[in-house]
């Protein structure tokens, strides 16, 4: 949901300080500022059923769901991302109430406007995060997930989940259905 | 890949269509999209890389091709211009009109067509049971992405930034990072 840059010019803290007290929500990489936009109602309702789905069961465990909201930070990177959904099971992340640094899942769910960033430079970045082990890309349209999982080797393998299977996540032991991701979708 | 024309077709009658056209298409489950050209550091990386492959493959059986070939994929009813390939087959090596068959895809990003490698054409490709590897080039970044297919039918993302050797391990070959961007300004 990056949109258009502010052409404003700032620090990490700065960035912090001045988002809080703006009216909508704002990616920062590399000392600029990107305006987000709402998103489509396929869009929500993807990023909803991911969340629930991961939330019930996460219950009992040290890790948390977080979804649209909450900030990502990638210090190498120097930016803030607000991921559709994250998991994080580190214990620094859960008492830190600005952001997160240390996801072990990050989800994208597609739009028009964000496909070419989720797919390139956005993944990119995440990479840089050493807690990740799975990047998920949902396509709404194809009904498709591409699940990339990170190998010993720092590698990526790619798995690609279509039709009515299981799409495991092998970090959180957890699997998650088609049929729950994609659930009230036409 | 740019605008669709609203014209419906079979793949035959496309083959037949596009022969007498001006410019290239490609095709896709009955409807036909035009293509425009390429900006120069696009066509400089993509000839790098056939160049470099062409030298490498004198004396194999496989063959690189750049730009102007067809690829067909048939479980997608689906023709479409691959930046290079190379293809080690011997009905493709003789076909006139496409090949079907290729070992390795390298893409070169633009902007205008970024999204569309990474992921509708990236999920046709991966249909093609020949493909062992897929290389995603971006100029900006100097960034090669390569995914090679696994025993398992995954596929494995290794990323080359700086100056290394791309491995090409389908073909037993090794792009140096400098052959790929030879020319090209760093920013």
């Amino acid at each position: 949901m990056m949109q258009t840059a502010e052409h404003l010019r700032f620090s990490a803290e700065d960035f912090l300080v001045w988002e809080e007290n703006q009216a909508g929500k704002h990616e920062f990489v590399a000392g600029e500022v990107f305006a987000m936009t709402g998103a489509s109602q396929d869009h929500v309702v993807v990023s909803g059923n991911i969340f629930v789905g991961l939330k019930h069961r996460l219950r009992g465990t040290p890790c948390r769901a977080y979804v649209v909201d909450m900030k990502l930070r990638i210090e190498t990177a120097d930016a803030f991302f607000y991921p559709d959904v994250m998991v994080s099971c580190h214990p620094g992340d859960l008492k830190n109430q600005r952001f997160i640094e240390h996801p072990s899942l990050v989800i994208e769910v597609l739009s028009d406007s964000t496909t070419d960033y989720d797919r390139g430079g956005k993944f990119v970045a995440y990479r840089q995060i050493p807690s990740l082990q799975e990047y998920l890309i949902v396509d709404i349209a194809a009904r498709r997930v591409e699940c990339f999982r990170r190998t010993e080797g720092n590698d990526w393998l790619l798995h690609e989940y279509v039709g009515e299977v299981d799409c495991e996540l092998t970090s959180l032991n957890i699997c998650l259905s088609m049929a729950d991701i994609f659930e009230d979708i036409q | 890949m740019q605008a669709a024309e609203h014209l419906r077709f079979s793949a035959e009658d496309y083959l037949a269509w596009e022969e007498t056209q001006a410019g290239k298409h490609e095709f896709v489950a009955g409807e036909v999209f035009a293509m425009t050209g390429a900006r120069r550091e696009h066509v400089v990386v993509s000839l790098n890389i056939a160049a470099a492959l062409k030298h490498r493959l004198r004396g194999t059986p496989c063959q690189a091709y750049i730009a102007d070939l067809k690829l067909r994929i048939e479980v997608v009813d689906a023709f479409f211009y691959p930046d290079v390939m190379v293809s080690c087959n011997a009905e493709d090596n003789q076909a006139k009109q496409f090949i079907s068959q290729p070992a390795l895809i390298a893409e070169v990003l633009s902007d205008s067509t970024a999204a569309y490698d990474r992921g509708d054409k990236f999920a046709a490709y991966r249909k093609l049971e020949s493909l062992q590897e897929y290389l995603i080039v971006d100029i900006a970044a100097r960034r090669v992405e390569c995914f090679r297919r696994t025993e398992g039918n995954d596929w494995l993302l290794h990323e080359y930034v700086g100056e290394v050797d791309c491995e090409l391990t389908s073909l037993n070959i090794r792009l140096p990072m400098a052959d790929i961007f030879e020319d090209i300004e760093p920013r």
